[in-house]
């Protein structure tokens, strides 16, 4: 009897084992085969810089790596301050009321809706209603109703990760809550808030499904190239990935593969940089904030 | 601030909580501001719901052509999609049985792949190999967890494609319900891995060491207590990856081949998973160059994503009730 129990507790840890096993040599193998096969793209200068030259050699994605930078930055600037209002509410304002329960119940619903419905609705409200066409602000726009759940709780686990002392001690100094949030808790947290942030960036980097809907031009040759003006329309470097299977199949068009492998290593690369950069920033402001102390 | 400073006095300030009389202009000023503050942080909870509100209006306010002129019975029995020819017929047909099933197959499968690997994972983390686990293993699924699904659907069409196109049956390029069902296994592992393990990390320490000394193997402790113990947890784990399987749309519609056609399970058997398919976001996305011009067909897809909606709200009410069930086995 216990004999068998013995040797089944070995045969079943061996087997988890050899699963996990499997899982991790499959995902070691997505990153080198999708970094290598674009590894020739990333070296080459133009890759950055140049339009695409879809059927021939030698282009680049400068203006859908400028989109996606450009509609990054935009849709941080509305999710950021709306979501980081949200956390601190949550946080620190928020008792257990019905009302709470139904604000969390909003944002969690938010946070799992699907991106190609965000991109329905966004083509909705942002492109139909204000008689427009596809646009970077209409994209930026629909990525901050994907995004703003993420800040929400990202700010909220970063003022609830705070020991409560420094709460306390600065109502018991006589600062009012939001002297108390403003000047003890939101410097605290700075870090965390930097790192939540900078992951925030990143899931915005590679969404796709949202933007095909809402600020895509469907092209891989129309562009407007590096302009300043939201109105304009441009894919950007995850839609792309979509759009050349489309447009130019892969396996068919002269360079197209290579240039949809360089796409696909270049959106690895930044994720990977994302999160490494992310840790070491809130590393370094947590050290900064050492000092000053 | 100036109140603090008053003579060092051992004496608590009087109740009131007015330390700072001392300049009541600015007490004034920094109470308007705490105030004003206090709507400013709500606002920003209360957006929260304007948005599910507009989504919810504007989603069924889109799909509304779709429920009163094809009818949900036409719309959810049927298997006539031809959302297109209103374009140059002036009739569509709107049967959306098809990407319907195609959702939930393809989601099915995905978890039945994905579900054992995930729950290894995190028994791998918590408990069979710690340290491993938590400075190597964790740190790398987390990362996955943040690459973009359409690179998922890039790769599976690249490699497995071709791989399946050996054991497809001739003529087929591989595309189909098993390759949607193994990418989006791969995508949403980590996401089912990461929040098991939060959930058995979660179980106290004394169930563990109890069932140890009680004599039971590692594996026995694993299966009878610890994995029953957060069950809770992994329950929301999976329904939260079938939430993000069911709504992802281009890594599918890069590797399924987007024919409308339910495949004939009994005729062709296993042969059927590979063949082209599709599902309700895939049917949504093909429609994104005709959204201006062909308004009926457009009114369907909204129709598809008030449904893919229904089914998130659905696993969302889930999730709440094994959260629930956690708390009652808790007490």
């Amino acid at each position: 009897m216990n004999r068998r129990l013995r040797r089944q507790n070995t045969i079943a840890i061996a087997v988890l084992r050899g699963m996990v096993g499997l899982l991790v040599v499959l995902l070691v193998w997505i990153v080198v085969q999708l970094v290598t096969s674009g590894w020739s793209e990333l070296t080459r200068g133009g890759f950055y810089t140049k339009v695409p030259n879809i059927g021939g050699p030698g282009g680049g994605v400068g203006p859908q790596l400028y989109n996606t930078v450009y509609v990054l930055i935009l849709s941080m600037l509305f999710a950021l301050p709306i979501g980081l209002a949200g956390g601190i509410f949550f946080a620190e304002y928020a008792g257990t009321g019905r009302l709470t329960n139904l604000l969390r119940r909003a944002s969690e619903t938010l946070a799992t809706l699907p991106s190609i419905v965000v991109g329905l609705f966004g083509y909705a409200l942002f492109v139909q209603a204000t008689h427009s066409h596809p646009s970077r602000l209409a994209a930026a726009l629909s990525l901050t109703v994907i995004n703003l759940p993420y800040v929400v709780r990202i700010s909220e686990d970063a003022l609830r990760a705070l020991p409560p002392a420094l709460r306390e001690g600065s109502l018991a100094l006589g600062a009012t809550r939001w002297q108390t949030v403003s000047r003890v808790l939101l410097p605290a947290a700075l870090p965390a808030l930097i790192t939540g942030a900078i992951i925030a960036a990143g899931r915005v980097f590679g969404e796709a499904a949202a933007i095909l809907f809402t600020g895509s031009n469907f092209s891989l040759t129309a562009h407007a190239n590096y302009t300043l003006n939201p109105l304009d329309a441009g894919d950007t470097l995850a839609v792309n990935l979509y759009v050349f299977r489309i447009q130019a199949e892969p396996n068919v068009v002269t360079d197209a593969r290579a240039y949809a492998d360089g796409v696909a290593a270049l959106l690895v690369m930044a994720v990977l940089v994302f999160n490494v950069g992310a840790r070491l920033l809130g590393r370094a402001a947590v050290r900064r904030l050492q000092r000053t102390a | 601030m100036a109140g603090g400073q008053g003579g060092g006095a051992v004496t608590p300030p009087a109740p009131g909580r007015d330390g700072a009389a001392a300049v009541p202009g600015l007490r004034r000023r920094s109470r308007v501001i705490d105030q004003g503050a206090r709507y400013v942080v709500f606002g920003g909870a209360a957006f929260n719901v304007v948005l599910v509100v507009l989504v919810v209006a504007f989603l069924l306010q889109h799909a509304w052509p779709t429920i009163s002129s094809i009818g949900l019975r036409n719309f959810f029995t049927s298997t006539d999609w031809q959302p297109d020819a209103g374009i140059s017929f002036g009739v569509g047909m709107f049967g959306a049985l098809a990407p319907i099933v195609g959702s939930f197959l393809v989601v099915a499968l995905a978890l039945l792949i994905a579900v054992p690997f995930a729950i290894a994972v995190a028994v791998f983390i918590t408990d069979t190999n710690p340290i491993v686990g938590e400075r190597f293993i964790r740190p790398a699924v987390e990362v996955f967890v943040g690459i973009p699904s359409v690179v998922y659907g890039y790769l599976g069409f690249i490699t497995l494609l071709p791989l399946l196109r050996h054991i497809a049956p001739p003529g087929r390029d591989g595309s189909g319900v098993l390759a949607a069902g193994i990418v989006l296994a791969v995508m949403i592992v980590p996401t089912i891995a990461t929040i098991s393990a939060d959930g058995l990390y979660s179980v106290p320490v004394t169930l563990r060491e109890g069932s140890a000394a009680l004599g039971a193997t590692q594996w026995q402790t694993i299966r009878r207590v610890l994995l029953p113990a957060a069950r809770p947890q992994i329950i929301s784990g999976i329904v939260l990856g079938f939430a993000r399987a069911m709504g992802e749309a281009l890594a599918v519609a890069l590797v399924i081949g987007d024919v409308n056609v339910i495949p004939n399970i009994a005729k062709e058997g296993i042969g059927a998973l590979l063949q082209p398919f599709t599902t309700m976001t895939v049917t949504i996305t093909d429609g994104v160059d005709k959204l201006a011009i062909n308004p009926d067909g457009t009114a369907a897809r909204y129709m598809l994503a008030v449904v893919l909606l229904f089914v998130t709200f659905v696993a969302i009410i889930l999730v709440r009730l094994a959260a629930r069930g956690r708390r009652g086995s808790r007490a």
